[in-house]
């Protein structure tokens, strides 16, 4: 059953939706001037229904806190939309009966199936998750070609629509809610279409639908504040699991996760220590945070005790991934974050990622940007389907083919290692060529006779900053060099050469090994 | 050593009848990971195998730097996210986009000469999962730090990785996986091929073929005169060093008994 009420001349100071949360928390605010309440669960304390609707006309008269200080109009109805019709229609208190309704609105003029309100209370049904928005009963909405039409039922009803179809019925001499509802419905679908159908069943009174109840917006915040300064890690820990687990819990209510985390730690001295996640996928797994959060904890301990958690994330849709027979196994991203934050309190956190170079000429530019896993490219199955077939004719003829790769057939991309820093060299340079070059630190030593060359190739750029550089560079081959020891017992007798790089500062004329091509 | 003769004579007597019982059963690979090289491919059986390890050892200067950045372009290429452990800092970013590596895909981490850190790092790497390939770059590891690794740490990730499609590529100068590697294979430098730019300083620098040596040097006026700034020229300065080629040598596993094929790099 459904108790809707209908003040025509409300209070100002008064609210018709905070006057119906006082009898049940299922609420559908219709209108500014309408709210059907469900009663189901009202009996244990209002009684029935009846006594339910009795109570809250006596309620609304009155004017101390709590009530309206107006009349209003109740009805009550076993189909919301039969029960907003009577109390629209009808003053006073009004009891439908279930299966009756026709017979109680059937004398109700068809123009009041789409009066303004009850338009309005139409298209609020539509509406799903936004029942908190206030339109204006008369508002009118733009469909996508910019024509004007009435939102009204599960359809979006146009002006010149509406028109029709109501002069239609005048034209059938359809006056009445019964009159209308005694019309067959195959008729009415031929003529009216769906359109039609639903007035149809709305003058009927038999449209049935479930109440758009407003839902408290979501909050995912949450915090705790101590009774005693927390000094250690663990103890810290049961605190953030707890507020994480709450929060987890409401994202999942929600069908939600977060990508960005904010956790706010207040101290002993007042100073807060502030820790913020930002995830390149959004996830809801709240050990995969309490972990990342320990060990940007361990990391970056806070300089004092902890009396206070604050955390703060913020809403995001889930990632959606479909994956595929032919996409390669990748790192799940929970686990990738993990592991990334393990390897940032090994190695640093600067030490870890994707290369990625520079926009300058300057040598050994790059820098080191965040590893985020981008989904694999779907690839044709027909070309799937070639690489295994080539990767099977490679292993089946692996033995015949073997014994002809004596020739140079394919070449591949010559690899470099760099020295950082690079090594400071002495170099014998005859008529500015190098003859002989020595140079070494604590792990790596170059010294020998150069007996192959090929340069110089004089480099310079960014003369407006202070670190600007300048230098020729040379492809040496050192003969009988060692770059971290001795020659191998395998290699004696064989002139051993190593293929370098090495430059010469322009400025001082200080020579430099930069690397070994390898 | 009389045992030892006795041995192989009574292996002799009884071959013909148990011929099986003297075969020497290594597990083979079921998946394997292409190196980008055709001739090793096939010269491995396919390329690298996934869920054990592989050594590629060899001096400076032998390839393995181009081995390693071929089967990383190879990986990235067919979306496999891989793992490079930079125990040395010396991965060159600018060789990668050279060798047309997916930088996307490819976790670079620096462990700044501490060899600890590289293998905890790898074993993290392991542990995680879903790596195809991780390389280990001990390329500048001195031979003698290397062989001081203890053997756990290999028969750890060995055992971690059995399960997994993790390729585990271990560059090293000298060979140190030992038994736990499941192919291991040495490089060798054989010839380099260079040339001088042709606004080069002077004739005397260019040299081409085997052992490259210099005729003559020119003078520093010379020097001078030819250099010019690269931001004003087209010509990349690798093309100094033209091409590097190596040999391969297979050591592990001993049924894929192969002789050495040779690879040509070019920059």
């Amino acid at each position: 059953m459904f108790v809707c009420i209908h003040g025509q001349q409300l209070p100002a100071k008064v609210s018709l939706p905070d006057f119906a949360y006082s009898f049940s928390p299922l609420v559908e605010e219709t209108s500014a001037d309408t709210v059907v309440i469900d009663v189901e669960g009202c009996a244990l304390r209002f009684g029935s229904a009846y006594e339910l609707a009795i109570e809250i006309t006596k309620q609304a008269k009155a004017k101390e806190p709590g009530g309206l200080g107006c009349k209003v109009n109740v009805a009550l109805a076993a189909k919301p939309d039969a029960a907003i019709y009577a109390a629209r229609n009808f003053k006073g208190l009004t009891f439908i009966a279930p299966g009756e309704e026709l017979n109680a609105l059937g004398e109700l003029p068809i123009e009041n199936l789409i009066s303004p309100n009850f338009k309005f209370q139409i298209s609020n049904s539509k509406l799903q998750g936004s029942n908190s928005k206030v339109q204006s009963p008369k508002s009118k909405v733009k469909d996508k070609k910019g024509k004007q039409t009435l939102d009204i039922g599960p359809w979006i009803l146009d002006d010149a629509k509406l028109e029709e179809i109501f002069t239609t019925l005048r034209l059938w001499g359809v006056r009445t809610f019964r009159e209308f509802a005694e019309l067959p419905v195959a008729g009415v679908s031929e003529r009216l279409g769906q359109e039609g159908l639903k007035l149809r069943e709305l003058a009927s009174g038999k449209s049935n639908r479930h109440l758009k109840l407003r839902q408290a917006a979501p909050e995912f915040r949450n915090a705790i504040e101590l009774e005693y300064p927390i000094a250690e890690l663990e103890p810290l820990a049961f605190i953030l699991a707890r507020l994480l687990n709450q929060i987890c819990a409401n994202l999942n209510a929600y069908a939600l996760a977060t990508n960005a985390l904010e956790v706010e730690l207040k101290l002993e001295q007042g100073a807060t220590h502030e820790i913020k996640l930002n995830l390149p996928y959004p996830m809801r797994d709240h050990k995969v945070f309490l972990k990342l959060l320990l060990l940007d904890t361990e990391m970056r301990p806070p300089p004092a005790a902890v009396v206070g958690v604050s955390i703060n994330c913020e809403p995001v849709k889930p990632r959606v991934l479909q994956t595929g027979l032919f996409i390669p196994l990748a790192p799940q991203p929970e686990k990738l974050e993990l592991m990334l934050a393990r390897l940032a309190k090994l190695v640093g956190a600067k030490n870890i990622g994707s290369p990625e170079l520079l926009d300058t000429h300057r040598p050994d530019a790059f820098r080191v940007k965040r590893f985020e896993l981008k989904e694999a490219k779907r690839k044709k199955r027909s070309q799937q389907q070639t690489a295994v077939s080539v990767q099977q004719s490679a292993n089946t003829n692996q033995f015949e083919l073997s014994t002809q790769h004596s020739g140079l057939s394919t070449q591949q991309s010559l690899g470099f290692r760099v020295f950082r820093p690079p090594l400071r060299a002495l170099v014998q340079a005859e008529g500015g060529c190098p003859r002989e070059i020595s140079a070494w630190n604590k792990n790596k030593s170059v010294h020998g006779k150069v007996v192959g060359v090929a340069g110089p190739w004089r480099t310079s750029g960014e003369w407006w900053r202070t670190d600007e550089w300048a230098r020729d560079e040379w492809d040496v081959a050192v003969q009988g060099s060692g770059q971290t020891g001795g020659l191998d017992s395998k290699e004696i007798g064989r002139p051993r050469q190593v293929l370098y790089r090495i430059y010469r500062e322009l400025p001082h004329g200080a020579w430099f090994v930069e690397g070994v091509y390898d | 050593m009389r045992a030892a003769v006795s041995k192989v004579e009574i292996e002799s007597e009884i071959a013909a009848r148990f011929s099986t019982a003297f075969q020497l059963h290594e597990k083979r690979p079921a998946e394997v990971i292409s190196t980008g090289i055709p001739e090793i491919d096939l010269f491995t059986l396919g390329g690298l195998p996934r869920g054990a390890i592989t050594e590629i050892f060899g001096r400076a200067s032998s390839g393995r730097t181009s081995f390693m950045l071929s089967a990383l372009a190879d990986a990235t290429r067919h979306e496999e996210v891989c793992a490079v452990v930079d125990t040395s800092n010396s991965f060159d970013p600018k060789s990668a986009i050279r060798a047309e590596i997916n930088c996307e895909r490819l976790l670079w981490i620096r462990c700044a000469n501490n060899l600890e850190h590289a293998f905890k790092a790898t074993d993290l790497l392991l542990q995680g999962g879903g790596f195809g390939l991780v390389l280990l770059d001990l390329g500048d590891v001195p031979g003698n730090s290397a062989k001081r690794i203890i053997s756990s740490w290999w028969y750890r990730f060995r055992r971690t990785l059995e399960p997994t499609p993790t390729a585990l590529v271990v560059i090293a100068e000298e060979s140190c996986v030992r038994s736990c590697a499941a192919l291991a294979l040495e490089l060798t430098g054989e010839t380099s091929l260079w040339s001088s730019t042709n606004e080069g300083p002077d004739e005397g620098f260019k040299s081409r073929g085997r052992s490259p040596v210099l005729s003559s040097f020119p003078t520093p006026a010379a020097v001078e005169a030819h250099c010019r700034p690269v931001n004003q020229s087209s010509l990349p300065h690798s093309t100094l060093l033209q091409s590097l080629s190596f040999q391969v040598h297979c050591q592990r596993p001993l049924f894929l008994n192969r002789r050495a094929g040779e690879v040509l790099c070019s920059p």
